[in-house]
């Protein structure tokens, strides 16, 4: 029975791959164009205007915005991509169970768009550090090392930390505050077939603003959390996953009363 | 066997249910005919059966599974060929390679006959076959799958004279006596002869929804009806249920007593129905 159950993971992440391919390379064409227009703006701001210029800029239109911005901007369309008439009939009546589709588009399409987001982050800087392979003074592999790679500002923070135990605390706390919105905007959606991505924004900035309130401008609770930090970290830790997992299983719950009508999916 | 259970059904566009309380069992084994007119459900009925639409009441169950559930053995008993369809820009070999997996009775010797029999090649992009061609693919795929049950929906759209004639020969020859196809249809005399069963929707006079007004094996309904065409127009009997005027003469439609039995004649019968006649369950 497991072998079978992941036996159809595999085939629906391949079957996935396979049906999606050019949805792929839409996404790293945006991340990678994302990347490059950053890069051009802030050279030319910073030719036009001086660094303060850039660095407002910067502030503004930056790498993690972008990163972010795509992930969860993905995300919610990693659901709807699939209503269109070719896949939606297939989708619905491949033999697999609804939990096995689910499940496997979570995974694979999370790990796909964090996947494709860095690969287009290392793309642009390599299409920036392209005038460096004419310094004979550096070499083909120093340019990669220092200008495609580290240029990400994930590898940028590991290999800055250089503590082990450091980068697996800010990678598992990265991770959990990424959860949250992460299945935010996977259940939204899910539940819309049209701007799914603008309804979890709108519910992401509200919630943050609550939360703002409550954490920060609210004496009471500031004064506990600053007396209870570690409570506090595993409780917000602890409500993370309650609250993730929770939307998770409403999208797995409206994804099981999906229907074909007209050729599309309608899951409302 | 595939039954449903008190279903009712409707679309949220219209007002009215498409179907209501509606028990209907299909034994398994055999070809059967879905005919109706347009917009009777013929469609919903194959997408309620496949669980790619979910009753509003009631259920529908698939040797004893809820197929609403849409679980992995269910469904890999199934395939459905909708009426109208996008196939991707691959080849056929890759799609057969990508699909195989989930059919654990793929069978490749009948898709290879069924591609020599429509004369279809394997490498070349689906995206770019005509939608007759598409169509032959996807039947041809459909009948390799080898599962236990296979919903047709109008299979001979866009199929031209000889193809039809060529799917017919491609379905009898390699649907096995123990797996079931339902193809539903509004052109009857491109399926006929395929038919070991019908299944006749309509609408009554007394409702706005759909209901069944005939689902019989055509055994039973050749033992039990009579098909005949007279040059002079019939007299009335009790036993006379329904006559049309044709260019050879007068179709009649009667309660066989003891006269010998004669073809189903499927026209007639569904001319008949959908005019407001009933005839017994033969079930």
């Amino acid at each position: 029975m497991r072998t079978q159950v992941f036996g159809s993971f595999g085939q629906m992440i391949r079957w996935y791959w396979q049906t999606e391919k050019r949805l792929y390379l839409r996404l790293f064409l945006t991340a990678f164009g994302l990347y490059v227009a950053q890069e051009v703006l802030s050279t030319a701001l910073e030719e036009l205007g001086g660094q303060a210029a850039q660095e407002a800029l910067l502030r503004l239109f930056n790498d993690e915005l972008i990163f972010w911005g795509m992930i969860l901007y993905c995300l919610a369309h990693m659901f709807s991509a699939l209503e269109c008439k070719q896949t939606a009939t297939s989708l619905l009546s491949l033999p697999a169970g609804n939990a096995e589709k689910v499940l496997s588009r979570v995974v694979y399409a999370t790990v796909g768009i964090w996947l494709l987001v860095f690969l287009g982050r290392c793309a642009a800087n390599a299409l920036t550090a392209m005038p460096l392979l004419f310094n004979p003074e550096t070499s083909f592999g120093e340019i990669v090392r220092r200008h495609v790679l580290p240029g990400t500002w994930i590898l940028a923070s590991i290999f800055e930390t250089y503590n082990v135990g450091d980068v697996l605390v800010y990678t598992f706390g990265s991770l959990m505050i990424a959860l949250w919105p992460m299945s935010l905007f996977t259940l939204c959606g899910v539940l819309f077939r049209r701007y799914g991505w603008l309804w979890a924004l709108f519910i992401f900035i509200a919630a943050t603003f609550i939360l703002i309130y409550l954490l920060e401008l609210n004496e009471h609770n500031a004064a506990w959390i600053n007396a209870h930090h570690a409570q506090f970290v595993w409780m917000t830790c602890a409500v993370v996953v309650v609250l993730s997992t929770a939307n998770y299983a409403l999208a797995y719950r409206s994804f099981c009363r999906a229907q074909i009508i007209s050729d599309k999916m309608i899951r409302l | 066997m595939l039954k449903f259970n008190d279903v009712s059904f409707g679309y949220k566009s219209q007002r009215e249910l498409l179907f209501s309380h509606l028990d209907w069992q299909l034994e398994a084994g055999g070809i059967y005919g879905l005919l109706g007119p347009n917009g009777c459900g013929k469609s919903t009925l194959l997408y309620l059966m496949t669980g790619l639409l979910l009753p509003k009441d009631g259920n529908v169950e698939a040797d004893g599974c809820d197929v609403s559930n849409r679980c992995r053995e269910v469904l890999a008993e199934m395939f459905i060929v909708p009426e109208t369809f996008e196939l991707p820009s691959e080849t056929l070999r890759a799609y057969i390679k990508l699909y195989r997996p989930f059919y654990p009775h793929f069978s490749d010797e009948i898709m290879q006959r069924c591609l020599s029999e429509f004369d279809m090649p394997l490498d070349l992009p689906l995206d770019r076959l005509s939608m007759g061609q598409q169509k032959k693919v996807m039947m041809a795929f459909a009948l390799a799958c080898g599962t236990r049950y296979l919903f047709l929906d109008e299979p001979t759209n866009g199929l031209d004279v000889a193809s039809k004639k060529l799917f017919r020969k491609v379905m009898a020859a390699n649907i096995a006596e123990e797996r079931t196809a339902v193809i539903a249809t509004h052109q009857i005399s491109d399926v006929a002869p395929l038919l070991d069963g019908v299944t006749m929707l309509g609408r009554s006079d007394s409702q706005s929804t759909s209901e069944v007004l005939c689902s019989s094996s055509l055994k039973a309904l050749t033992r039990q009806l009579s098909f005949t065409l007279e040059t002079y127009p019939p007299k009335i009997s009790d036993k006379r249920l329904y006559t049309e005027r044709t260019p050879f003469g007068y179709a009649c439609l009667a309660l066989r007593q003891d006269e010998e039995e004669t073809p189903v004649n499927l026209e007639l019968l569904y001319n008949a129905l959908q005019q407001g006649v009933r005839i017994p369950d033969f079930s």
